[in-house]
């Protein structure tokens, strides 16, 4: 699977609370066809109970939930929010959104650790926060990944 | 020494833990030392025998009570620096 193909970029202007947040995220895997709608629901509803873990690291958010019958193939989207969303975690408030998707526990393995080599570097971080047009967050994406 | 037996743990043992567990399986491997990293998720991480369990600070709060072994909070998850130096100072405080 390609990573973060232009089709799985989207930059969110309006401002968004926690579960609108994930909404979003969560709309746009069910849009591109690799998950059900529940997933959304499982996803916001670990926020719930499990709180915002899954901001791990200053301004990066991975959203995500289990491996379940949601899942209809392993995918990763990455919303770019405009509007900085606070979670209420230390490492607040987050710009680079990603959605997760996995059929089986070790079923992204490659996409994720591109991912995790990518954010690594700070100022690509950075740079990617100020992109404006889905073209801009492509390059910016895969002149460091290719 | 033996090799150690780590848990990279997350909500339910599939993102962000797998994303933890790569950057410490190679800060263990930066400082030779034997480690088998593996993923978990928080609601069997404190019942699975390990000699440490590093995780985001929400869900440290929720096994330090219950964990027999250290709990080792990673801040940024993509910040190799920091999780190198929190995996030297543990396998520091194993040697004294």
């Amino acid at each position: 699977m390609e990573l973060l193909e232009k089709s799985k970029l989207r930059i969110v202007e309006k401002s968004m609370t926690p579960v609108e947040a994930l909404s979003e995220v969560g709309n746009f895997l069910h849009e591109v066809g690799s998950t059900h709608a529940s997933y959304t629901e499982e996803m916001i509803d670990s926020f719930h109970t499990l709180g915002p873990y899954f901001v791990i690291a200053p301004s990066i958010a991975l959203a995500h939930s289990k491996p379940s019958s949601s899942v209809i193939q392993n995918d990763l989207v990455l919303v770019l929010c405009k509007q900085p969303v606070n979670f209420g975690s230390k490492n607040d408030p987050v710009t680079l959104l990603f959605g997760l998707c996995a059929k089986e526990a070790h079923g992204h393995m490659d996409v994720l650790m591109k991912v995790g080599e990518m954010l690594e570097d700070q100022d690509l971080v950075s740079e990617l926060s100020e992109c404006e047009t889905i073209e801009q967050l492509y390059n910016c994406i895969h002149q460091k990944t290719t | 020494m033996r090799e150690l037996q780590i848990q990279a743990v997350c909500g339910f043992g599939v993102g962000s833990s797998m994303l933890l567990k790569m950057k410490l399986s190679s800060a263990f491997k930066k400082i030779n030392v034997e480690a088998n990293v593996f993923t978990s998720d928080v609601a069997s991480a404190t019942s699975t025998k390990s000699d440490a369990i590093f995780t985001s600070s929400e869900l440290a709060e929720t096994m330090q009570a219950r964990a027999k072994c250290p709990v080792i909070v990673i801040n940024s998850f993509v910040n190799v620096a920091e999780i190198d130096e929190k995996v030297k100072s543990f396998v520091e405080s194993l040697e004294k």
